[in-house]
């Protein structure tokens, strides 16, 4: 089966699926307009994604020496880096350091890099408990599903599917979930005995600061702070791309972050971790590890694909994209879904050019029009098309395409055909002003009459009138 | 045998131009990494730092309360603080010296009522209180059901990179903290009290500010009692 | 002075499936003043751009270029195309001998309803359209590439009594995408029918728009579901050319609701 009938398998069942529509419905309007709120109320918000962007740019193009600096200082602060060429890689090492310190259950916060390498999977079979922590992840872990959205993991769920996920995993008997507050406290007391309880705690990171070798992580929950604080072990899986050059250029990146996310001029918690705790201080780690991934990351460097490593993952994108709208994450089947999904999404799995995500776009423009970095995500979908087109056998509709190609470099033939067509079209809509079905057009017209021409072609009708006058 | 280390970083400068010939140490790179590019104008001056402050705390759901000086502080929190509350604080501060009129243990892993810390800065952009966990620790800030704060009103900086400037090196981590722990993950309504505290009162302590949080306070502030939890 | 000439391209769906809006567009232009001519035209190469065949698009865009690059201005009824041409063309060619030419034409061509504000500056619009209900859809490469969003509304605050209803989201694609609405049926079918659901809830008779493209498809749409919503292209209403069905509908079928009295 073709990856763009696959889609619409995926896609048809999300439409026909009336509580992810209800769920998907609720989120719509809330990102919308909440970034629209944060964009109009900071005047210099513009200015702020112009920052943003030059500081993704300059951190790209100096990225070798970056990640050699991070790297120092991270070793300077008695922590350690370690670099995993694939997702698994990042697995081993992970395991590798839970084994080391004896762990039997980690906490985890949020890390799309860690979803990149199905790391649950991996620690479960490994004989660790990965225990997530953010109230999204942990609902998705109940329900054994990948994230639906890279901000709001669970957002295809509706309320009435929590409490039921809940009620099945806590024994909870007649106690009322009927609200949110009441979802959100079950929760808080479940994970809270994980926090204090677990050997090793895995977060992401939003950033990597270069100049003092620090991760910078930002939640709303605070779980990440809990997971990266309390246990003896804290590994953060990132990947390289996330570095910037200095604490300033973070601040130009956290800026733009949470307006674009969830329209919050910053997210609650803003945390900078640099190495393992002090002696003289309470908490934080004795092992600090950053697990910096590739996975095809570092080829895209200097091709035409190099700015979508300019992506801060904040998921406007996907929350102001029509088609994510209306049939959710899980049709991408991808790690990361959504317009920058679609683009990332195919590169990472390395042959991108069977692929039917970057197809799956009306290239409305959206995406990009919010992207707070600018990305031009519908210009770098088109050059997946290109590749897909250059690198795989030609089809039926892509010899149409090459022939309508053809047939409009000579435009004296184009108008005799578009005459005539459009009269046939006229004669067999017989008055009636559409056509229900069409030859040859079924995709058309499976869900959409076909608007009957006017009778002649306008070039044609022009040349008639001009003739007369 | 090359390590992956050495592979990734191969690809990486093999990928990109000449500022990658640079080595981190050198001179040369840490020209580049300082490097602000002069084409980057600043965004528009906070002309009233304090306002500001309290406008972005007020809004990121701070319950903003103020006393001229430190000395005054137990008696202000009082009239606030419900008696029984126990209060937990950080050894490492001074606040934990002072005489109140709740209870007050030191700062031990678990869940806490109420913790009191002190934040080292104020930023005025988001409302942020900042902490080094060399002063307070982690758990303190994320542990409580009620976090109150104690911020100095001549601690406030405009910009985080003001903050960065004026804090100097800081501990194994810097907490940025803005309002109460909250979340959005059920159905997209923001629900407090995620996995922190449900309630961030902050106390903003001289500077004469008087005036300008009375401006951002709400006309009668609740008593903070434990069963203001949800 | 002689009149300026311009070169209507008409675009691939005017021509085929609705002259109308290309003579509706050639007398809105001749009345404010220019000389109109229709050179030989195909397509504008967005289909084959789009679909991953650059070359292709190349030469297709060549053809164009050098057909219409004799007029002082060249205009089209559609954000899309424009789009695709003031947009993307000088991307098409970077690299290429034929660039300067490429940039030259392309800073001369424009989207009809931003060339009658912004270029001619012409006013007289339709008398005919008395109480006329509307809804404006914005389509996206013309919003997003070319920011058109202003120009048609204040066009038709000039039309005699048009009375425009503006409906939710507006400004979000209605699902159209070229071969995506072929590709992606379903998908597509549901972004229309949100489309069609917000500009019924107006209480609009009329759908306006800038593209035939999207409208042909919205206007599919609304009658596979049987909706009592007209669609027309902006063009038929400025210049008061009402007297053809609206797209979709037969001759005397539908309310009369969006047709000239």
């Amino acid at each position: 089966m073709s990856a763009v009938r696959q889609f619409n398998t995926r896609a048809h069942k999300a439409l026909a699926d009336s509580q992810l529509q209800r769920a998907l419905a609720k989120a719509r309007s809330g990102f919308v307009d909440k970034r629209a709120h944060a964009a109009a109320s900071e005047p210099d918000f513009e200015h702020m994604r112009d920052q943003a962007r030059e500081v993704r740019q300059r951190a790209l193009a100096n990225l070798a020496m970056c990640l050699e600096q991070f790297e120092q200082q991270v070793l300077a602060a008695g922590g350690q880096v370690h670099w995993a060429e694939t997702p698994d890689d990042l697995r081993r090492i992970v395991i590798d350091i839970c084994r080391d310190s004896g762990a039997r259950a980690v906490t985890k916060g949020k890390s799309m890099v860690g979803e990149e390498a199905h790391l649950n999977v991996a620690l479960e079979a490994a004989g660790i408990t990965p225990w997530e922590t953010d109230l999204g992840e942990y609902i998705i872990q109940l329900a054994k599903e990948p994230p639906s959205h890279i901000v709001a993991p669970a957002l295809h769920k509706t309320r009435g599917q929590i409490e039921h996920l809940f009620r099945d995993a806590h024994r909870l008997g007649e106690r009322a979930l009927d609200e949110v507050s009441q979802l959100v406290d079950e929760a808080r007391a479940v994970i809270r005995e994980r926090f204090l309880n677990a050997d090793v705690g895995i977060t992401g990171a939003n950033m990597l600061i270069a100049e003092t070798g620090t991760a910078v992580l930002v939640t709303n929950e605070g779980n990440g702070d809990l997971t990266a604080r309390l246990p003896r072990t804290h590994i953060i899986t990132t990947s390289f791309d996330r570095v910037v050059p200095t604490w300033d250029d973070a601040s130009k990146i956290i800026r733009v972050l949470a307006r674009s996310a969830t329209g919050q001029p910053i997210t609650s918690y803003t945390s900078f971790f640099s190495g393992p705790r002090a002696g003289n201080e309470q908490d934080g780690p004795d092992q600090f590890h950053v697990v910096l991934l590739d996975n095809h990351r570092s080829a895209l460097l200097g091709t035409e694909f190099e700015t979508m490593l300019h992506c801060i993952r904040c998921g406007a994108c996907m929350n102001h994209c029509p088609v994510y709208q209306a049939v959710g994450g899980h049709t991408y089947n991808a790690v990361y879904p959504g317009p920058m999904g679609a683009v990332l999404s195919p590169l990472l799995r390395g042959a991108p050019q069977d692929d039917a995500l970057p197809n799956a776009s009306s290239f409305c423009g959206r995406c990009e029009a919010v992207c707070p970095v600018r990305i031009p995500l519908p210009g770098l979908m088109r050059k997946l098309r290109e590749r897909e087109q250059q690198q795989t056998p030609a089809i039926a509709s892509r010899w149409l395409l090459r022939l309508h190609a053809r047939l409009s470099r000579h435009p004296a033939l184009y108008r005799s055909l578009t005459g005539w067509g459009s009269r046939a079209l006229a004669l067999a809509a017989g008055g009636r002003g559409r056509l229900r079905r069409i030859p040859l057009l079924g995709g058309w017209s499976r869900e959409r009459d076909l608007p009957a021409p006017q009778g002649g072609s306008f070039q044609q009708q022009w040349q008639a009138r001009k003739g007369r006058g | 045998m090359q390590s992956a280390r050495e592979r990734i970083l191969g690809r990486i400068r093999k990928a990109s131009g000449p500022g990658q010939a640079a080595s981190a140490g050198t001179a040369d790179s840490q020209a580049l990494i300082a490097a602000q590019p002069a084409a980057q104008a600043s965004l528009r001056p906070i002309d009233d730092v304090p306002a500001e402050f309290c406008q972005q705390a007020l809004a990121a759901g701070v319950e903003l309360h103020y006393c001229d000086e430190l000395a005054a502080l137990p008696a202000a929190c009082a009239k606030v603080l419900d008696a029984q509350a126990r209060l937990t604080v950080s050894t490492a501060q001074a606040l934990a010296h002072m005489h109140w009129a709740n209870s007050v243990q030191p700062y031990v892993r678990g869940s806490i009522e109420v913790g009191l810390v002190q934040a080292r800065l104020g930023i005025a952009e988001t409302g942020t209180a900042c902490f080094d966990s060399r002063d307070v620790p982690s758990g303190l800030l994320f542990l409580s059901d009620i976090l109150l704060v104690v911020l100095d009103g001549r601690h406030l900086v405009d910009r985080q990179e003001s903050a960065w400037q004026r804090l100097g090196p800081v501990g194994s981590a810097l907490h940025l903290v803005t309002g109460p722990s909250r979340t959005a993950d059920v159905e997209q309504t923001i629900q407090v009290g995620a996995h922190g505290p449900r309630r961030l009162v902050l106390f903003l302590v001289g500077g004469g500010l008087a005036q300008v949080v009375a401006r951002h306070t709400q006309p009668a502030p609740s008593l903070i009692t434990l069963a203001s939890s949800p | 002075m002689a009149a300026q000439r311009i070169g209507l391209f008409a675009t691939c769906p005017v021509d085929l499936f609705r002259p109308s809006v290309g003579f509706a567009t050639a007398a809105l232009l001749e009345a404010a003043g220019f000389t109109v001519e229709v050179p030989p035209q195909s397509c504008c190469g967005q289909v084959s751009y789009n679909n991953g065949l650059r070359d292709d698009a190349r030469e297709v865009a060549w053809q164009l270029v050098q057909a219409f690059e004799p007029y002082d201005y060249t205009v089209l009824p559609s954000g899309s195309c424009a789009g695709m041409i003031s947009h993307h063309y000088p991307a098409l060619f970077a690299g290429d001998v034929r660039l300067p030419r490429v940039e030259d034409f392309c800073q001369r061509v424009y989207e009809l309803t931003t060339f009658l504000v912004e270029v001619a500056g012409f006013t007289r619009l339709a008398d005919n359209t008395a109480s006329l209900s509307c809804t404006y859809h914005d389509s996206c490469a013309g919003l997003r590439e070319l920011g058109i969003q202003a120009q048609p509304r204040e066009l038709l605050g000039h039309c005699g009594g048009v009375v425009l209803k503006e409906m939710t989201d507006t400004n979000v694609c209605c699902g159209f995408g070229g071969t995506f609405c072929v590709k992606f049926g379903k998908v597509s079918a549901h972004m229309a029918d949100a489309k069609l659901d917000n500009a019924l809830a107006t209480g609009a008779d009329l759908l306006l728009g800038g593209d035939v493209s999207c409208l042909l498809h919205l206007a599919g749409r609304a009658r596979r579901r049987g909706l009592d919503l007209q669609v027309r292209h902006i063009a038929e209403v400025l210049a008061g050319a009402l007297s053809q069905p609206a797209i979709g509908e037969a001759a005397g079928q539908g309310s009369g609701k969006g047709r000239a009295p």
